[in-house]
């Protein structure tokens, strides 16, 4: 069952979205109905590349892009906005929480199936945006988020990028269990880039620069050869995952 | 569906593939169409890279463009690997040729047991070198069994005794995987280069297998693989209780 986030998150909206997993060295499914049994109907696209063991699945789902793809050693799910030619800003999937519930209730809905694999480790990623007017509002904006860990001149520099990861014990009832937060934060600078290909005669549209604070999430379990994780406690630890992630988009960089 | 790609300073969307950009093209055209991006920085590189891992195989890509395109710097390829990160790590760097050109030259070698040859040297140099990214481009030729069944076999044993703590996880788990395999001769390599790994955690699946192994040579061998390591797991939790 789908469960309700208990963080209020501060406006960042949403551009990507992952769930990915490492699978038990065992795992041998190779072209499974996963997409199709989650959304309900057949994707738009399907990859198979056997001499690379790939297996990807691309579609629509609720006007935006669901990605699954299937490898060997990994298995990723992907939800993010669909780029529309028209839209000269940032396209996004919306706001944090609503995604990010969304999300949540496709995994929850994937690992009930009979055939989800078991996981040596599992991961959930997500990319965030906010907007903001120029470089000096988003070092403004990223300087209250790092306060207790950076000072950021906001009016004399340039080409920010702060990464770290914050381990912590999990607070699910698997023993031993730790996770990584690995987060990163900058200030984007998007340009949307028409090009109209037409024989001799190929132009390009440049779009105006927009900004936004971006800030990229990657909270995963720390791998432990020992460990292995079937669905039920697949669906405690992504439901950690996400709300350790929620937490962090609200009170910023933290122990 | 339009085309679409996007890093962290352009977007890019077309209204066709990519295909069929190149057939209706030449080579000038896509050179004055790339060139000037490149040449200033601007991430376009970047950008190309992401259209071409999301839309095409990196076998069917674009010779054309990609000669275009500034080569990765292999000495800083090991200073982004994170290993708390659980992104896909993208990179120019060619492994599939890598991968080949190992497999070719192992055709003209006679393996002798525990010898190291050329062979085990280019292996070992290269997961030393790059990591758990070349070995995520080894894993399908073991899936698929695309090369000789001796020669993946000789890469297994030396596999298991790589000393790269770095990328001990990953190797485990590529033995661990070959446990499973269809190849008689992919479970004896797989069983040696655990052998010389002497992890225990590798003994759950060793059980799992010697359930189902019907080469009574290959049982044998397995079983006494088990053997050690759970010896070698008694070894260690001993050391654990004598240190409280």
């Amino acid at each position: 069952m789908a469960k309700k986030p208990d963080a209020t998150l501060n406006n960042w909206n949403v551009e990507l979205l992952r769930f990915t997993g490492f699978p038990s060295p065992d795992f041998q499914i190779k072209e499974p109905n996963w997409w199709y049994e989650i959304v309900g109907e057949q994707p738009e696209n399907r990859i198979v590349q056997p001499r690379k063991g790939l297996f990807q699945e691309v579609g629509l789902f609720d006007e935006s892009e669901l990605i699954l793809k299937v490898e060997p050693f990994r298995i990723d799910w992907v939800f993010k906005a669909n780029q529309k030619p028209e839209e000269q800003d940032m396209t996004t999937l919306g706001e944090f929480e609503n995604g990010a519930m969304q999300f949540n209730n496709l995994m929850t809905k994937w690992f009930g199936l009979k055939d989800f694999p078991k996981f040596q480790r599992i991961a959930f990623g997500a990319i965030l945006l906010h907007p903001v007017k120029d470089y000096h509002q988003g070092y403004t904006k990223l300087s209250v988020y790092l306060k207790s860990t950076v000072a950021i001149d906001t009016k004399n520099s340039s080409d920010f990028f702060y990464q770290i990861n914050r381990p912590r014990k999990s607070k699910t009832n698997i023993p031993n269990l730790r996770i990584n937060r690995l987060t990163k934060w900058s200030v984007k600078k998007a340009k949307l880039l028409g090009i109209i290909f037409n024989g001799e005669q190929n132009k390009t549209i440049s779009g105006e620069d927009s900004f936004a604070c971006r800030l990229e999430l990657d909270i995963n379990t720390i791998p432990d050869p020992d460990m292995f994780f079937k669905q039920k406690e697949c669906n405690e630890i992504f439901y950690e995952l996400v709300n350790l992630s929620f937490e962090i988009s609200k009170k910023g960089d933290i122990k | 569906m339009i085309n679409t790609v996007s890093t962290n300073d352009y977007k890019l969307y077309t209204k066709e593939p990519w295909e069929e950009f190149q057939e209706e093209n030449d080579d000038d055209t896509l050179e004055q169409f790339v060139k000037p991006y490149i040449r200033r920085d601007l991430g376009f590189k970047e950008l190309l890279n992401e259209y071409f891992n999301y839309n095409a195989s990196l076998d069917n890509c674009y010779p054309k463009l990609f000669k275009y395109l500034p080569k990765e710097n292999e000495l800083t390829f090991y200073q982004i690997e994170l290993y708390s990160s659980t992104k896909v790590k993208s990179t120019n760097i060619d492994f599939n040729s890598l991968v080949l050109s190992i497999i070719e030259t192992a055709h003209d070698i006679e393996f002798e047991d525990g010898v190291a040859n050329e062979f085990s040297k280019k292996l070992n140099m290269y997961i030393k070198k790059y990591g758990n990214s070349f070995i995520n481009k080894l894993i399908p030729i073991f899936l698929n069994e695309t090369a000789n069944d001796e020669i993946l076999s000789e890469a297994l044993r030396w596999i298991g005794r790589i000393d790269s703590s770095d990328t001990h996880e990953k190797r485990l788990w590529l033995l661990e995987h070959c446990l499973f395999s269809s190849s008689p001769t992919l479970r004896d390599g797989a069983t040696l280069g655990l052998a010389s790994m002497n992890d225990p955690s590798a003994i759950t699946f060793l059980k799992e297998v010697i359930k189902k192994e019907t080469i009574k040579e290959l049982l044998l061998d397995m079983k006494d693989v088990l053997f050690d390591l759970v010896k070698e797991k008694d070894a260690i939790y001993s050391k654990k209780n004598q240190k409280k």
